[in-house]
């Protein structure tokens, strides 16, 4: 049995540890070590949250049969399915272990890009613990107002990460992105009310089961609407997306990083969990044509976008514009494969669109940012430039790297659903893609270099660049890795009835 | 058994080996050259004890374990004489190869990235012949195809190196993305990727969708095996180190395509005679291909560039053979194989010689060379020996397997091709005697006195002096290899001697000969008059039939055009509504001046046609494509353009962004669902 305290042990040992963090700062911060502290003190944090996330991991594996939609409330009565509570299945445990994962890697570079022996630094490192905690929250919710809850802490506190440089150009975008947020939270916070007008409930099991039997669809479809107007704001789906490029790239690359690694695939979670499990399966309400719309549109519009840029950061910035049209191909399709592809697409594109901005950080730091500062970047700094090359080739879709098998399974799960036109869109913007990654690898390598500077590359932070660089070459090469993981959630899929 | 052990080993191990280069290359560089010898050796034995396992052996022998369970994919292997072949092939040249390098790129920097990618080659190459299902040959398909970009930009620290590499990139990128698709259609349709499901539920697709694949694997096919249009990357690949193009651009990857096609027949079985258009269409690029190869292959002055161009031309043989198959003959089926082991022997020779001349005279282009016989007799004595080869004369291996492949296609009956794959064979002759004149013959360069060559390491002759065994041995080995195969042909070699087919050929070699010995030893005046640069057919050679200009003015112009067409795209957009009326009204200019220029000359004027016509395409598709691409990046991008500097795009735009898109979902909703 699947206890409360299973579930929320992850949260809060994630906030215990983010409260703890300010004044353990004060502490190391006036020793020797302390990088060195820093690094054990975050360690400590993701081994014990870490260990709790394993923990609900097996004891949700060890159930009889593990069925999705675990409820788990505070108290047992009958009515507990009209208040808040959580639920776990298979994506919210495969969720949590990457943010977890993928969380503990962002936070080591950040340990070592912003310079964690000046002044309101641990604030910045708490609110990164606090943000995965809120995302922990969010995967485990289990009816649409915890989910909301927890999912706007994320993205409106994620507002803290873009702002911490304090520049006017970031002050503007992060004032822009909030207002972006609050629109968003308006249309969901209207969506819901309709929602619980119709079904008198707002848990996920409830809400379903009153839908599939609804009569009228009239105000369904207008809830619909005004939710997935919402949540398309922040996932950043064409034409909702124009915030993104302008937040990511005014933000420090760590945050990016991390905003890309975990704030964005969160984004998708709740557009899953909305879409496909909850609200309104296809049966319901037919939205696969328009989603299969506004996917094709961002993978358009994201690449032509990327390809005008002279920023590399914006450039990056952008593919992940182009990134939510090649998962939201995969939600279409609303099949196992596709359901496979998806979730390992949040892994991969993820972790690869946090390479690069982690790469495109440690450059920036030496005062490289356009396309032309890059030149000859190969020669000066060789191992940010080879981890950026595999960054690039992994976004191109080029084999065996984990973004190609991402690729083929969200545009093969198109081709089952029918929609080979998507698939045809998906494969011809990869060529794009490749047209203007290829155009930074030739900056990079075949052009001279300005000026002469000889730069010693930073050696310690390298090695979170390296651990993804690795991860993306090894769970392409072996995906079965990551499959293990999924295999459990899509064999739930039929189980819904 | 041992074939199911070396099956599996005969790719891991140089894939495993390879990654172990850069770490033995760590504690001595004498270790890592041993390293790379001994594991292409232990390679090339595995691959050798493949071949036994197949006699007497009807169906494929096949393993599989388990890749991506949860989606139903598995990684194996699929032995038949197909993939032993090519694997046979693959590690043997690996050997040499390696061998060969041990010597020739002995002072280059940067060898353990050289060693790491060979081994990579070499196990990504054979995993690719011996894979047994789409998915897992894509992905070394792909591998190699990395390999070969790396490779060819090994000197990195050279700008062109790098931009042939992109160019290669781009280019096999086509095909790729083509195979790709046909690979989608395949697992859309049987929901399986593996061969032996493939070959047994085949006929459950239907016609059209069949004819689709077919089509869309013939265009990975043409790009990677450099077949027209788009043969023109393996010429910019020569930037590669030259042991690098012997073994990747001459004896193995460009063969991929072949292997592609070749299994594509199998795997279809009589329904590859169903199709409509297809064999004929590989076919007819496979000898045009084969022409113009070897047409440029006269032209040239680089001495790879002559290879280069040949081994266009040979596959174009190879892919012409590969599409006279019938019901009734697999003679085409086999001949190509049978030619394209003999080519992998001469050509691989030709290279690993021409990388001995560069090295001894530090050039590339054949103008300054001659008169090497007398300072490299040996490498002269070899060539003598590549050349006959290459020019088919018995008894060489090309010989009989050029021989089949004239065979295979007179059968078919169609004259326009018999005649074109003849005259092709005559060009051989000519651009194989042209390239012994211009570095052999003759009085010694000025370039040579200077230089005082020598004769190659023996380090790197011994590699070519197996190599030049083969040539002569290989022929030979055709009846016992027809057997092996599977194939039901009859095949005699005393048949080959007295066919139809030897008398024309040898008839046709000698205006071929006379014309290379009056224009070069000679110099005879009507045959400079004809190569003198004011000929417009030299030009159109010179330019390798226009392709790559036409390919830079769409590809490189157009991503430039697109990333900065931003701000130009106003004054063009004002006037692209006069585009086709410009474009009529230029193109009726140009037939006048066709007309004016026709003056009494016929081959000049016919000439003259052809690079007018060139000239004027090559314009239109300028402007065609200059005009569209800004056209798109213009509409596209006007509202972008404001973005791109940061603060510049207001809050108001967002919002008013946003509600478009409410809008947007509302109209779509309303359309498919309906209120």
């Amino acid at each position: 049995m699947v206890d409360i305290l299973d579930v929320v042990l992850p949260i809060i040992s994630l906030v215990t540890f983010a409260v703890l963090t300010i004044p353990v700062f004060r502490v190391i911060r006036k020793t020797q070590h302390r990088t060195a502290l820093a690094l054990a003190w975050f360690a400590t944090a993701f081994l014990v949250s870490g260990a709790a996330v394993a923990n609900l991991a097996l004891q949700y594996y060890s159930l009889e049969s593990p069925l999705p939609f675990l409820s788990v409330t505070l108290s047992d009565t009958p009515l507990s399915e009209f208040s808040s509570g959580f639920m776990i299945d298979g994506i919210s445990v495969y969720m949590a272990i990457m943010f977890v994962a993928v969380s503990a890697i962002i936070l080591v570079y950040s340990v070592f890009y912003v310079d964690s022996s000046k002044r309101p630094s641990e604030r910045y490192f708490a609110i990164m613990l606090v943000l995965t905690a809120a995302l922990m929250g969010a995967v485990f919710a289990g009816d649409l107002l915890t989910l909301f809850i927890f999912w706007e802490a994320a993205a409106a506190g994620s507002s803290f990460l873009m702002i911490y440089k304090k520049d006017p150009v970031s002050l503007n975008s992060t004032l822009k992105y909030l207002v972006m947020i609050i629109i968003a939270s308006a249309f969901i916070v209207f969506g819901l009310s309709i929602v619980y007008g119709l079904t008198g409930s707002l848990n996920f099991w409830a809400v379903r089961e009153a839908l599939m039997t609804l009569a009228d669809k009239q105000l369904l479809v207008i809830a619909f609407i005004l939710i997935a107007s919402g949540y398309a704001i922040e996932a950043a789906i064409v034409p909702f997306h124009f915030w993104l490029p302008d937040a990511y790239a005014a933000s420090p690359s760590s945050s990016a990083a991390f905003l890309s690694a975990l704030i964005d695939q969160g984004s998708y979670y709740v557009l899953i969990r909305v879409l496909i499990f909850i609200l309104t399966p296809p049966d319901v309400l037919n939205w696969t044509f328009m989603l299969a719309v506004m996917a094709a549109l961002t993978m358009i519009v994201g690449n032509l976008f990327a390809l005008i840029q002279d920023n590399v950061k914006r450039l990056i910035a952008n593919i992940c514009v182009a990134d939510v049209g090649y998962n939201l191909v995969g939600i279409t399709s609303v099949t196992a494969l596709g359901l496979t592809g998806n979730l390992y697409f949040f892994l991969m594109g993820g972790i690869t669109t946090a390479l690069s901005f982690m790469a495109v950080g440690v450059a920036s730091r030496y005062g490289f940012r356009t396309l032309e500062d890059f030149s000859g970047l190969g020669k000066k700094m060789p191992l940010v430039s080879i981890a950026l090359v595999i960054a690039a080739l992994s976004f191109a879709g080029v084999p065996p790297l984990g973004g190609f098998m991402a690729k083929y399974l969200v545009f093969t799960a198109a081709i089952q659903a029918n929609m080979s036109w998507l698939a045809v869109v998906g494969v011809l913007t990869s060529v794009l893609q490749v047209a203007y990654l290829l155009r930074l690898v030739n900056y990079m390598y075949a052009r001279d270099p300005k000026d002469e500077i000889v730069i010693k590359e930073p050696k310690r932070i390298l090695v979170p660049i390296f651990i993804l660089v690795a991860a993306i070459i090894i769970l392409g090469f072996y995906p079965q890795i990551v499959f293990n993981f999924i295999d459990p959630v899509v064999n739930q899929l039929p189980l819904i009835p | 058994m041992l074939s199911d052990v070396s099956s599996w080993l005969v790719w891991i191990l140089p894939l495993i080996s390879s990654l172990f280069v850069p770490l033995i290359a760590h504690f001595s560089e004498k270790a890592r050259n041993y390293f790379v010898l001994i594991i292409s050796l232990i390679t090339a034995i595995l691959a050798f004890s493949l071949v036994p396992a197949l006699f007497g052996v009807e169906e494929a022998i096949t393993a599989s374990a388990d890749w991506m369970p949860s989606a139903g994919i598995t990684a194996g292997v699929f032995i038949d004489p197909l993939s032993v072949l090519f694997a046979v092939l693959v590690a043997f040249f690996g050997l040499i190869i390696a061998i060969y390098s041990q010597s020739y790129m002995k002072e280059e920097e940067g060898l353990t990235r050289y060693y790491f990618l060979l081994l990579l080659f070499i196990g990504s190459m054979i995993g690719l012949v011996v894979s047994d299902n789409f998915l897992q040959m894509f992905i070394f398909w792909e591998m190699v195809g990395l390999c070969s970009y790396s490779l060819i930009s090994f000197w990195y620290h050279r700008p062109e190196s790098i931009r042939a590499g992109a160019k290669v990139f781009l280019m096999t990128r086509i095909g790729d993305v083509s195979l790709l698709a046909a690979i989608g259609l395949i697992y859309a349709y049987l929901g399986s990727f593996s061969f032996r499901y493939a070959i047994d539920n085949i006929s459950t697709i239907p016609v059209e969708i069949l004819t689709a694949i077919a089509f869309l694997t013939l265009g990975g096919a043409i790009a990677k095996s450099a077949q027209l249009p788009l043969h023109t990357w393996l010429y910019s690949a020569m930037e590669a180190p030259t042991s690098v193009s012997a073994l990747l651009h001459a004896a193995t990857m460009v063969k991929a395509g072949i292997y592609l096609i070749a299994r594509l027949i199998l795997i279809l079985g009589p329904l590859a005679f169903a199709l409509p258009m297809w064999l004929p269409a590989v076919a007819w690029i496979g000898v045009l291909t084969a022409f113009l190869g070897a047409t440029l292959a006269l032209y040239t002055p680089d001495i790879k560039g002559v290879l280069a161009y040949s081994t266009i031309s040979q596959l174009g043989f190879m892919m012409a053979s590969l599409g006279t198959v019938s019901l009734h003959s697999s003679l085409g089926w086999f001949a190509s194989l049978f030619h394209m082991m003999s080519h992998a022997f001469f050509e691989g020779l030709g290279f690993l010689l021409a990388g001995g001349i560069i090295h001894a005279l530090g050039t590339r282009d054949m103008r300054l060379m001659g008169g090497l016989k007398k300072a490299m007799p040996i490498t002269f004595a070899l060539s003598i020996i590549m050349i006959l080869t290459t020019s088919g004369l018995p008894p060489f291996a090309a010989f009989f397997s050029k021989g089949m492949i004239i065979t295979s296609l007179t059968e078919t009956g169609n004259l326009l091709q018999v005649v074109l794959i003849y005259i092709t064979t005559a060009l051989t002759f000519m651009y194989s005697l042209r390239f012994m004149k211009l570095v052999f013959m003759g009085e010694e360069s000025e370039h040579l006195k200077k230089l005082h060559p020598h004769e190659a390491p023996k380090l790197m002759l011994y590699p070519a002096a197996i190599l030049a065994g083969l040539c002569v041995a290989w022929g030979f080995v055709g009846p016992w290899l027809i057997g092996f195969m599977h194939v039901n042909a009859e095949v005699s070699l005393l048949g080959s001697f007295f066919s139809l087919e030897t008398p024309i050929f040898f008839a046709i070699l000698v205006p071929a000969g006379l014309i290379i010995y009056l224009t070069y030893y000679k110099q005879s005046g009507v045959m400079m008059r004809f190569r003198s640069s004011s000929n417009p057919l030299m030009s159109v050679l010179k330019h390798g039939y226009f392709f790559d200009d036409v390919y830079e003015r769409i590809t490189g112009r157009g991503i430039t055009t697109l990333s900065s067409g931003v701000r130009r795209a106003n004054e063009v957009v004002m006037d692209n509504v006069v585009v086709p009326a410009r474009g009529i009204v230029s193109f009726a200019g140009r037939v006048r001046n066709l007309d004016a220029s026709y003056s009494g000359n016929l081959p000049q004027a016919i000439a003259n046609a052809v690079i007018k016509v060139a000239h004027g395409v090559k314009k239109y598709l300028d402007v065609l494509a200059d005009d569209l691409l800004s056209i798109i990046a213009h509409r596209t991008m006007q509202g972008a353009s404001r973005m791109k500097n940061v603060p510049s795009s207001s809050l108001q735009h967002y919002i008013a962004a946003a509600l478009l898109g409410f809008i947007l979902i509302l109209l779509l909703i309303i359309l498919t669902v309906g209120i």
